[in-house]
């Protein structure tokens, strides 16, 4: 993790373990994104998975016209506290 | 599919995979995402990695920008799509225009071909495919008062039917009536079947026996009339008693008269004789 773990030492775990457990998490919210889940955290947000139908785009550097297929992008919706502290 | 997991359920599905208490689950998730909140607040940009970075903007509105390998794996069933490049004769205002492209490029073949008719030909191939479903559809509609027909001619065959009996009612109910409603259901029937049969479906033949079969029904319930048929054919017995006994007195006078008649002839003969 590029970000630093202090807090989750506190609970009596190493910084490997940490690190291990934090993939976990991350690999069960994408897992369930891939399922067409969705996953709410309180206090952080939501995240979820939504189609998008093909739209037809043009390619600004080079001019050319493209027809983008359909895909699935992930959305995350913070959620009240977070933009909240955000603002702050 | 579409469902919600909530702290809860993402502490429990990390217990069954790292084997841990579900308590200590939860608690490292809360612990995490708080983790991840309080640096995005402190440096307003936390990158995960094979996950995604959160950015606070200069509005300060939160976005997220997953990463490559999480969209490929969330798009994995469309990964097999690409974009595809347009034609570059494709201009904007053709794509605004979307549907109406096809049908500038048809119109553009017959403008070769034919003068100016573009314009006409289109409303002439809509004009000739109301045509056809009008065309169409009255075959339908044809159809079924051919089949609405059908019972229009029952009453005819139910009004025919009183015709034949009242007159036989008449001379003689109980031994007459039902050979000549027989009678009447075979002359009945054979014009029907030709006219029928000049249309030639053999649908229509079964709803004429079923018209019979109810006929036959109205038929049945003759009996109420026939009913009063019982009172005739007890006065038909007093009538025959009576006929017997006017036909009795009849012979009595006949033979009287004829009696008298042989007797004057015998007493003229003998008289002419002595």
């Amino acid at each position: 993790m590029q970000f630093e773990i202090n807090k989750l030492t506190e609970l009596g775990i190493t910084q490997g373990e940490a690190d291990r457990l934090t993939a976990d998490v991350l690999d069960i919210i994408s897992t369930s994104l891939c399922l067409g889940d969705s996953v709410a955290i309180p206090g952080f947000g939501r995240f979820s998975s939504e189609k998008e139908n093909e739209y037809i785009g043009k390619d600004l550097t080079t001019g050319k016209t493209y027809l983008f297929p359909p895909h699935i992008g992930v959305k995350f919706t913070p959620s009240g506290m977070l933009k909240k502290g955000a603002a702050q | 599919m579409n469902k919600l997991h909530t702290l809860d359920g993402v502490s429990q599905l990390l217990a069954a995979r790292t084997g841990r208490d579900i308590d200590f689950c939860r608690q490292f998730t809360s612990a995490l995402f708080g983790e991840i909140s309080q640096q995005l607040g402190n440096s307003k940009h936390v990158s995960l990695e094979n996950f995604g970075e959160f950015f606070i903007d200069s509005e300060g509105s939160v976005t997220f920008h997953p990463a490559e390998a999480l969209s490929s794996h969330v798009n994995e069933p469309f990964s097999i799509f690409e974009p595809l490049e347009l034609d570059s004769s494709i201009t904007e205002a053709m794509l605004a225009e979307g549907t109406e492209t096809p049908a500038e490029s048809v119109e553009e073949l017959p403008s070769q071909s034919v003068e100016e008719a573009p314009a006409s030909q289109p409303q002439a191939a809509a004009a000739q495919s109301e045509a056809a479903a009008e065309n169409a559809a009255p075959v339908v509609v044809v159809t079924a008062p051919e089949v609405v027909e059908q019972p229009a001619e029952t009453p005819v065959y139910e009004v025919e039917q009183p015709k034949a009996e009242t007159p036989e009612g008449n001379s003689e109910p109980t031994q007459v009536d039902t050979p000549a409603e027989e009678g009447v259901e075979s002359q009945t029937q054979a014009p029907e079947l030709d006219q029928t049969e000049s249309s030639a479906v053999s649908q229509e033949e079964t709803p004429v026996k079923t018209e019979r079969k109810h006929d036959r029904v109205t038929l049945a319930e003759r009996p109420q009339v026939v009913g009063p048929k019982i009172t005739y054919d007890t006065e038909d017995d007093i009538f025959d008693d009576e006929s017997a006994s006017h036909g009795g007195w009849l012979k009595f006078f006949v033979g009287l008269i004829l009696g008298l008649i042989l007797g004057a002839l015998g007493a003229y003969t003998a008289m002419l004789y002595l």
